[in-house]
């Protein structure tokens, strides 16, 4: 009995300077943001975005958009990838086996025609079945190629790109006119070679499109994607920002990000087996430029803007965050070597630390933080006043980190112009502690289960 | 202990929690009367300007436009001018200089926030004044690159002779210290377009750095300036491969005026060491035409051990109906399949295909007999979709022709 009381005491002590920690991370990650953004939203007064759309030197840029089964929305991300400001692009769909008509209502919609191309397996992929064209669009090729997932389709892509640029985006989402030539800025402006660029990823669902272009942005009557929106926000604006200041960017999401295709294709392309191939292309690129000793950068900024459906239902939900989780489970335990290895600088000493221990493990710790406190406090180890101030002061900061994702947003871009956006976005970041944190908690727990039994499959997410 | 110091970090945070919020809601209400009045302002003084510039008096008008720098009104009233600065450009510029927003942002240029100095050197840009050149030099010295790469473009944007050549002067500095980009650059020296085609040439003459020819070579070749055929003639043979490549670049826009003893030279390139020196040949001998037989040439680029270089030359061969049909044959039936499946593809793409086709009811027994082989072989190699379009709906006696040609290849 002893030994479990003291077991239980000292893990009560571990929760403490454990969330101590993490906490102060976060503290100092919002500090940077602040400082950062608001400047960021100063510099775009002098940005040279209409220099780079009418510059003949802009490097030409393919977008990529994989789909499967997309038959209800690729028209819609089409029709706003060619309402895009950028002089030289060109936009390849890969047809990733769909069944569901997607290819024929292209074929239909584009009075496409087949066409016998060269397909070079520079990257390996899975067998490309037809290739499709209209003569009178150049710009836009349809690749039509057997099941083989995301990262894959994607490979497939670049395969067939001709620009030194790709960008990916998701067959469900609607970038802003703007937006390709803002995250082509950094690109040009950087004397360090930027490998790789991401933009900020917004919740659509709630907003009305008019010809591929948001045009009013809305609030969902669904909690649950309210609690997704308050999510992005913050991890958007403050989360990925701080960690570009501090040249520390792990993530860029797979929805809307720029490669360079060069540095992808030294890198091997896209990790087909991965279930977060967004992350662990980046962790390659990190790992390929320093083992090479290659100058690189890898930017986020904050102000291109890509807009994409998130889950409507709990179950949705569930399978994209399992995902997520163990693609991350996934990248940490096979790049384990990069975790305090000086040779990759901060990535290894600061950036993959932190998302071992707080990312990955944070679930692990929280989940058995909500069953041995209260034990503790029925065991007679803890006093009732310190657990209710110790929940209070979780509940307190988690309000606070939620906050400030949406007052980041109001001093900065305020995309969310009503009054009734700001009162209810304020309250569901004081209602995602009760509840909607607790469950995504519970989702990455149960991925972590998942991983351990060897359960990691790509769980296909349905955003209805 | 302990139970004080959580207290007091909860009321800390509760504390910042009301202090961000009471800030977002002034701000709403701040920003929210501004723009209002912005938009009041900006509908009010429109028709004004708009009626002033038209009627070329700006005189009249100038009493009721002048405003507190930093007010809305002089805000709005500066985004009115910069909208109709491209209709009255130089009347606008009157403008700026007379409501003293050029003084304004002359006086912004010494500010130590790095941000407003920033600003004030690219509206000094936008408003486009001859006279801000001089006050705009003073940035070029500056130790931040931030402050540098907004002053070239600010330059760029006031696009005269004089500013291209404050520019030039400091371009190995800019280049070399401030590792201003490459691409930065050359966006900033082709603002001055043609009209600055004549100093770039004199100025590429000049130096010997060999990334900064490479980027007056490239930026040359947007212009239509086509004396720049000489310098980029002369840097053909220059030891740093990047400049010879800039140099073809160049060549390849005015490749009309190459005569013979030019072509010698550039032929002799399609030998170089570096791939992409090569595919600009390839590039090049596409685009030539009769000025000397450079079938032999293509012949060995098609099937250049670099892929870009296979695949130009295969695209140039494509084009190129003088060659004869023999090459194409002659490279179909090699050994090399990345150039024959580049061939295919490029004549798939071209109207070369076409030909193809109606050379199948040509009289010419050789020209059919030839187009006939090519398609088979084409056909063979999976490259059949223009020969079944052409079958559903074309000529009959074309059609006639291809149903045998594709029954050879089921047999």
């Amino acid at each position: 009995m002893k030994v479990i009381t003291a077991l239980i005491l000292g893990f009560n002590y571990f929760v403490g300077i454990y969330y101590s920690f993490f906490n102060i991370i976060y503290s100092v990650l919002l500090c940077i943001s602040l400082i950062v953004i608001i400047k960021y939203i100063k510099r775009l007064r002098y940005a040279p975005v209409r220099e780079i759309n009418y510059s003949p030197e802009t490097p030409p840029v393919s977008i990529l958009i994989a789909a499967h089964n997309e038959r209800d929305v690729i028209l819609r991300t089409l029709e706003s990838v060619f309402s895009i400001n950028y002089p030289f692009y060109d936009v390849i769909v890969i047809n990733d086996g769909s069944h569901d008509g997607t290819l024929e209502l292209l074929i239909d919609k584009f009075r496409l025609k087949r066409i016998d191309m060269v397909y070079r397996n520079i990257l390996k992929t899975a067998p490309v079945k037809a290739f499709y064209y209209n003569p009178e669009m150049p710009n836009f090729l349809v690749i039509d190629k057997v099941r083989s997932g995301k990262a894959d389709s994607l490979n497939c892509g670049i395969n067939m790109s001709r620009s030194p640029y790709i960008c990916t985006i998701d067959a469900d989402s609607i970038v802003e006119p703007d937006a390709l030539i803002r995250l082509m800025i950094p690109v040009i402006e950087s004397p360090v070679p930027v490998v790789a660029c991401g933009g900020v990823v917004r919740v659509l669902n709630g907003s009305t499109i008019e010809k591929g272009i948001v045009k009013e942005i809305g609030l969902p009557e669904k909690g649950l994607i309210i609690f997704q929106i308050v999510e992005y926000l913050r991890a958007f604006l403050f989360g990925r920002v701080g960690w570009d200041a501090l040249r520390s960017i792990l993530i860029l999401s797979g929805t809307f990000s720029l490669f360079n295709k060069n540095a992808i294709i030294s890198a091997g392309g896209f990790h087909t087996r991965h279930l977060a191939e967004d992350m662990e292309i980046i962790v390659r690129l990190h790992e390929y430029h320093r083992k090479n000793k290659k100058p690189y950068s890898i930017k986020f900024i904050s102000d291109p803007i890509c807009w994409t459906e998130v889950p409507a239902t709990l179950k949705a939900l569930a399978r994209q965050r399992r995902r997520w989780h163990m693609g991350l489970m996934q990248t940490i335990i096979e790049y384990r070597k990069m975790i305090f290895n000086p040779f990759y600088g901060r990535i290894g000493l600061i950036i993959f630390p932190y998302y071992l221990f707080f990312e990955t493990l944070g679930p692990v710790v929280e989940f058995l933080g909500y069953l041995i406190v209260p034990a503790s406090y029925f065991l007679g180890l803890l006093s009732l006043d310190f657990f209710f101030l110790f929940l209070l002061l979780a509940i307190i900061y988690g309000i606070f980190l939620s906050t400030t994702g949406i007052f980041l947003e109001e001093l900065t871009y305020r995309r969310y112009p009503g009054w009734d956006h700001l009162v209810r976005l304020l309250l569901f970041g004081i209602l995602e502690n009760f509840g909607y944190r607790q469950i995504n908690s519970f989702f990455r727990f149960q991925a972590t289960i998942y991983y351990l039994c060897g359960k990691r499959k790509w769980e296909h997410v349905r955003k209805d | 202990m302990i139970q004080e110091v959580i207290i007091l970090i909860v009321s800390l945070i509760v504390f910042l929690i009301l202090v961000f919020f009471l800030i977002a809601v002034l701000r709403r209400i701040r920003s929210a009367r501004r723009y209002k009045e912005l938009d009041r302002t900006r509908a009010y003084y429109l028709p004004v300007i708009q009626d002033g510039l038209e009627k070329g008096d700006i005189i009249s008008i100038i009493n009721d436009l002048i405003a507190e720098p930093v007010s809305i009104k002089f805000k709005a009233i500066e985004e009115l001018l910069f909208k109709l600065k491209e209709r009255f450009p130089e009347l606008v510029k009157e403008l700026f200089v007379r409501l003293g927003y050029v003084s304004f942002y002359e006086n912004m240029l010494y500010d130590k926030n790095m941000i407003n100095k920033a600003t004030a050197i690219d509206r000094l840009g936008e408003i486009g004044l001859e006279t801000s050149v001089d006050k705009l030099s003073q940035m070029l010295k500056s130790d931040n690159r931030e402050i540098i790469s907004v002053t070239v473009r600010a330059l760029s944007n006031i696009a005269t002779l004089e500013a291209l050549a404050l520019i030039l002067d400091y371009l190995p500095g800019l280049f070399e210290r401030w590792l201003i980009t490459r691409k930065g650059i050359e966006a900033a020296l082709l603002k001055f377009g043609d009209k600055g085609s004549a100093l770039l040439i004199q100025y590429g003459k000049t130096i010997s750095n060999p990334k900064i020819i490479a980027i007056i070579l490239d930026t040359l070749s947007h212009l239509n300036n086509n004396q720049a055929i000489r310098l980029a003639m002369d840097n053909l043979n220059h030891p740093d491969p990047e400049v010879r490549a800039k140099s073809l670049k160049v060549i390849e826009r005015f490749s009309d005026l190459l005569n013979g003893k030019d072509m010698e030279k550039i032929l002799s390139l399609s030998k170089d060491p570096a791939w992409f020196v090569r595919l600009h040949v390839a590039k090049i001998l596409g685009k030539v035409n009769g000025k000397r037989d450079v079938a032999g040439y293509l012949e060995k680029l098609v099937i250049d051990e670099n892929w870009q270089v296979r695949n130009e030359a295969a695209s140039a061969l494509s084009k190129k109906a003088e060659v004869g049909l023999d090459l194409i044959l002659k490279i179909l039936k090699g050994k090399d399949r990345y150039a024959i499946e580049s061939l295919c593809e490029e004549i798939e793409r071209t109207a070369l295909c076409r030909v193809l086709i109606y050379n199948l009811t040509s009289p010419d027994r050789e020209v059919y007999k030839k187009s006939r082989e090519i398609l088979k072989i084409m056909n063979n190699l999976g490259f059949s979709t223009p020969l079944m379009e052409y079958l559903q709906k074309g000529d009959e006696a074309i059609a006639m022709e291809l149903k045998l040609l594709l029954s050879e290849k089921a047999a």
